[in-house]
């Protein structure tokens, strides 16, 4: 647990930096011994998972950490064999369907019930020893399982999940993780307690921030001791990592690591494919030519051979984009142009989906781009 | 009525012709009738009449059996038998049995004749190819490389191999390797230099790359005997292990040593296989005895298969990439020469090699089955060549035909082609399209929502019948020809249908590290955008810095990598670079700087991780000090707390020598020392000692307490 972000994470719910209304409620919840199942969303970084963790913690005690890999096979209907990683502790399952892409459904179907068939025996006592008191008033006989990246759940594994989520509440309870509830279904949103985890502020990141420094004496040298300097920088890690606070971290320790002495001007480190992204849209937008298509085409086969999934770069490549037009002067108040352009990007966006050879896809949206803007200038 | 009597035996020599010739009709029915009755009653006695169901009478005689010689017959054009020719052909019949040892040569001869006799005639001719084909097996058989200069590829990787497979001179032979050859980390090894560090070889590459010739051709060359395993022996754990074994121990019956070379490792859905050989491995570090004094070469295809994850760490990985068409046509022209193939130009060979993607194997296939008839036109049947040249079909106009009917003949042939033709013609329309003349971003554009319906008609198309979608397959290529076929002279040039080898590869090992991190249950929780986007890149900053070198509080920061390596798992490993297979660089298992878009880093941070894994050895080495002194310390004390007692009772032999001793004296001493021999007499029972105790062939031996101590 070496990285700062795995290392200074918050083990339990009092030690939670922010978000203390959440906190609390969720204290409640686990004094009550019994809980519904939880749909827990916001964007990343902003500290579900550590909340989850932190809850279990709550319930179960320290045994709920000692976490395993376990790689489980299932098995399609067309007979082909899956192999599927589950995270576990005793007391609990962690999950991520999507991995499985269309054959999620299987996962949910025979794993959920798999574990909701089986009556969990409780050893808590035996586990907790100490605190035993605590436990024995009430008994938690059910596993919970978490949910990881539960948007992108198939429609066919919602349904799956749907009912399953009623028959063996006796044994399970679920927690679903996402970064937002567009796409889960009605019906276990009716069936879920829905909490949602915002972004820290910047004020809080640089409070989080700040404790890590306190405690990592040698890199705490590193940075500047000035007060005013420090918020400075520590605005601009929060900007730069778009106030994901894991991401924050981990710039932190990047700019540690890499440079002798960091101070409010310090460069910031920041992954090279966006930087990659950003040097693309830049161009599309000045030269929009068959030439250019055929550069951008190599750094897209670059992109995507480095195995960056493909809506993400059409994700951070329209975001350029629209940040590019505000400085590009001929087209600086035209609002049609981003209009035309969003719309471009959500379907090729559509596209990626419903297709499989991304490559065609992500040029696509580069020549309509080029299509739209060259457009909107000869008007 | 007619009836007609039709020699069914004739048929049967595979050259006659049945029916009859329309003059003949002419002639009077009655005595053909009786001429062929007649010439009948010499084969058989009683022909059977049957009324077909137009009326016709005919007659039916037994088949009778046929020799392979009657092939010989020259003349076949006549319905009748001649009487004479069928004397003749019989003295043929019964030369070439008295001349047996010399019939090849008659039978060259007859051909030869034959086809003078009848010049032009075409038969014949293609007769001949036919024959040898027969003589002289697969053509990719014939012309496997014999020795390493015949080897196409990559010569790097050749001598890669070559050079590995020397390292193992000295175990093998006592021959020291020629020290040009050793490399660094041999040479300076406290080991010695006998054997190469990794023992097993494992190379990868496409088919048809020349895999399996290297590893025969190098170990024929160095003097081994060659022992191969694949894919179609029996690889269960149990039985495999003998035959590795008797190949790695033992020497073969002609004095050689043997190299073992196993194809097809990726093939082996038998986990007993792989784990026969890490277990080999694992013998051969852990025990003394137990080295490996064999080479053993593994072969596959797919090197990420889940199969070999853990053999791959343990073995020297030499990648085969295909090798250049210039290469490969060389090669080609070759065999054509020798083969006398003189119909194949270079077009030809050209077309053949991109077709099937560098494939020599396939390529050698090709040319031995269509022999002289191979053009480069379009052959709607031959889709492996079809595609390639369909393309071109696509994006140029041909001068001969109007785009009409050009159009016309690309619809034809798509619309017989297979999906994953479709699938090559649409992925080349793409890598082609960029490059025409006549394209503008809005044409591009347009071209792009084709590219998307093609696609997802493929995406589809298992969920649907062939008949519901498979009739749209086509309409994407074709709006391609329409829009971009263009009259252009230097075609040649611009179709530039770059294969992304490469890039699948890239695409491939990463699949497989990111597998590998997320077995860690640090790593296994985060969403896997964040993983690839953010943690990995942002990790590798972590761990090596981009700016070099840092001198403040140096120590600390090379600690803190060390530990957040050791935390997340990761080894530290030399892997070639891809432009040169002498140069190691360190780089980290599994490959972290493969999430680098970036990846020039790579030699910039080698010498800092080669730091991070001094500093983890030294760490682990001051613990291993540590162990050891430790335990030293606790030997020392329990050598003198059991000194005494260990001297009494040295071995159990000793234990029972002593005690039988004891027990002969006494028993010597009560008789009165009449039985000298032992404590059993000749009467009583004797002690039978089961040998080879608790295997299947146990035998029973008679020993006798002497025997028993003194065996040891």
């Amino acid at each position: 647990m070496s990285l700062w972000a795995d290392k200074y994470r918050p083990k339990t719910l009092a030690d939670l930096d922010y978000h203390a209304d959440i906190s609390n409620k969720l204290k409640r919840l686990s004094t009550s011994g019994d809980f519904p199942h939880l749909l827990v969303y916001g964007p990343s970084g902003a500290g579900k998972k550590t909340r989850v963790m932190a809850l279990l913690r709550e319930l179960y005690g320290s045994g709920a950490e000692r976490l395993k890999v376990d790689v489980k096979t299932f098995q399609t209907s067309s007979s082909r064999k899956l192999e599927f990683n589950v995270i576990s502790s005793p007391f609990h399952l962690e999950i991520t369907p999507s991995d499985m892409g269309n054959n999620d459904r299987i996962v949910i179907q025979d794993l959920l019930k798999d574990v909701g068939q089986t009556e969990s025996i409780d050893f808590t006592g035996l586990l907790r020893g100490n605190d035993q008191k605590a436990v024995s008033s009430n008994k938690k006989k059910f596993k919970v399982v978490v949910i990881n990246e539960a948007e992108l759940l198939s429609r066919d594994a919602q349904a799956a999940l749907r009912r399953t989520m009623e028959k063996f509440s006796a044994n399970i309870r679920l927690i679903l993780v996402c970064n937002s509830t567009s796409s889960i279904i009605d019906p276990i949103k009716s069936r879920t307690l829905a909490i949602r985890v915002g972004l820290p502020t910047v004020e809080e990141s640089a409070k989080v921030f700040e404790e890590i420094l306190q405690r990592e004496h040698v890199a705490n040298k590193v940075f500047p001791a000035d007060e005013e300097e420090r918020r400075i920088l520590f605005g601009r890690v929060c900007e730069a990592a778009e106030q994901n606070l894991r991401m924050g971290i981990m710039m932190l320790e990047a700019l540690y690591m890499n440079n002798e002495k960091v101070s409010s001007g310090t460069e910031m480190i920041r992954p090279d494919w966006e930087i990659v992204i950003d040097e693309l849209a830049s161009g599309i937008i000045k030269d929009r030519s068959v030439v250019k298509l055929q550069h951008s085409r190599s750094v897209l086969y670059e992109l995507l051979a480095h195995a960056i999934p493909a809506k993400l770069i059409l994700k951070r490549l329209m975001l350029d984009l629209w940040t590019d037009l505000d400085s590009f002067g001929a087209l600086k108040d035209k609002d049609g142009v981003k209009r035309k352009m969003v719309s471009a990007a959500s379907t090729f966006d559509e596209r990626l989906s419903l297709g499989s050879k991304d490559i065609f896809h992500l040029e696509g949206f580069i020549t309509r781009v080029m299509v739209i803007v060259e457009g909107e200038l000869t008007k | 009525m007619s009836s007609l009597s039709l020699d069914f035996s004739k048929s049967l020599l595979g050259t006659g012709n049945v029916e009859l010739p329309s003059k003949e009709t002419n002639l009077s029915l009655s005595s053909i009738k009786h001429d062929i009755r007649y010439s009948s009653t010499i084969y058989v006695a009683s022909p059977k009449e049957a009324i077909l169901s137009s009326g016709h009478q005919i007659w039916l005689k037994p088949k009778k059996k046929t020799d392979d010689k009657d092939i010989l017959k020259v003349d076949e054009s006549s319905q009748l038998i001649d009487m004479g020719k069928l004397r003749r052909k019989l003295e043929i019949d019964a030369l070439i049995k008295k001349q047996e040892p010399s019939r090849k040569g008659r039978f060259e001869k007859t051909f030869g004749n034959g086809g003078n006799g009848t010049t032009g005639n075409n038969q014949m001719d293609n007769n001949r190819p036919v024959d040898r084909r027969k003589i002289n097996s697969l053509w990719t058989e014939k012309y496997r490389p014999k020795s390493f200069f015949d080897l196409l590829g990559n010569e790097n990787t050749n001598r890669r191999v070559l050079e590995w497979l020397n390292q193992w001179n000295e175990t093998v032979f006592g021959r020291p390797t020629p020290e040009k050859l050793l490399p660094e980390y041999m040479k300076t090894s406290k080991e010695g230099s006998d054997r190469p560090f990794h023992r097993i070889l494992l190379i990868h590459g496409a088919p048809g790359t020349g895999k399996t010739s290297i590893a025969h051709v190098i170990a024929k060359q160095l003097g081994y005997e060659i022992s191969e395993i694949n894919a179609s022996d029996e690889r269960a754990g149990t039985r495999v292990r003998e035959k590795v074994k008797n190949s790695v121990e033992n020497v073969s019956l002609s004095g050689k040593p043997v190299c073992l070379i196993v194809d097809e490792v990726d093939g082996a859905s038998e986990h007993g296989f792989v784990s026969c050989l890490t277990d080999l491995l694992y013998q051969d570090r852990k025990s003394k005895g137990k080295i490996l004094k064999r080479p053993i070469i593994a072969i596959c295809n797919d090197v990420y298969a889940p199969a070999l994850e853990k053999l791959r760490p343990q073995c020297e990985v030499v990648p085969f990439r295909k090798c250049n068409s210039r290469q490969i046509k060389a090669r080609l022209r070759k065999i054509c020469q020798k083969e006398s193939l003189g119909g194949i130009n270079e077009k030809v060979l050209e077309a053949l090699v991109a077709s099937t993607n560098g494939d020599v194997r396939s390529c050698i296939n090709f040319l031995q089955f269509h022999g002289n008839e191979c053009d480069d036109t379009i052959d709607g049947k031959d889709t492996q060549v079809a595609w390639y040249l369909l393309l071109g079909e696509i994006f140029s106009r041909s001068g001969k035909s109007s785009r009409q009917q050009q159009l016309e003949k690309i619809r034809k042939i798509l619309s017989l082609a297979a999906p994953s033709v479709l699938d090559h013609v649409i992925r080349g329309c793409f890598n082609a399209m960029l490059e025409c003349e006549t394209a503008s971003l809005r044409r591009l554009d347009q071209m792009s929502s084709w590219l998307y319906f093609q696609d997802s008609v493929s995406c589809k198309y298992m969920a649907f019948d062939r008949e519901d979608i498979g009739s749209y397959g086509s309409t994407a290529t074709m709006k391609f020809a329409q829009t971009f076929n263009e009259i252009n002279t230097n075609s040649e040039q611009r179709l530039d249908f770059r294969s992304r080898d490469e890039f699948y590869e890239i695409k491939r090992t990463i699949r497989e590290v990111i597998r590998w991190l997320r077995k860690n249950p640090i790593l296994a929780g985060y969403r896997k955008n964040f993983f690839i986007g953010g943690l990995m890149p942002m990790l590798n900053y972590v761990l090596v810095p981009t700016e070099l070198p840092l001198r403040k509080f140096e120590a600390e920061r090379v600690s803190h990598g060390v530990e957040i390596a050791k935390s997340l798992g990761l080894y530290y490993g030399l892997e070639s670079t891809p432009e040169e297979f002498h140069k190691k660089v360190h780089v980290f298992r599994p490959r972290l700087g493969l999430f680098l878009v970036s990846e020039d880093t790579i030699g910039k941070q080698s010498a800092y991780i080669e730091r991070l894994q001094a500093h983890s050895i030294r760490e682990k080495e001051a613990k291993e000090v540590e162990i050891e002194r430790k335990r030293k310390i606790e030997e020392a004390a329990e050598r003198n707390d059991g000194n005494s007692k260990r001297q009494e009772s040295t071995s159990t032999i000793e234990f029972f020598r002593s005690k039988y001793q004891a027990m002969t004296e006494k028993l010597e001493k009560k008789d009165g020392g009449d039985r000298g021999r032992g404590v059993m007499g000749e009467n009583e029972n004797r002690i039978w000692v089961k040998y080879h105790e608790g295997f299947s062939n146990a035998v029973r031996k008679e020993i006798t307490w002497e025997g028993l101590f003194e065996r040891t």
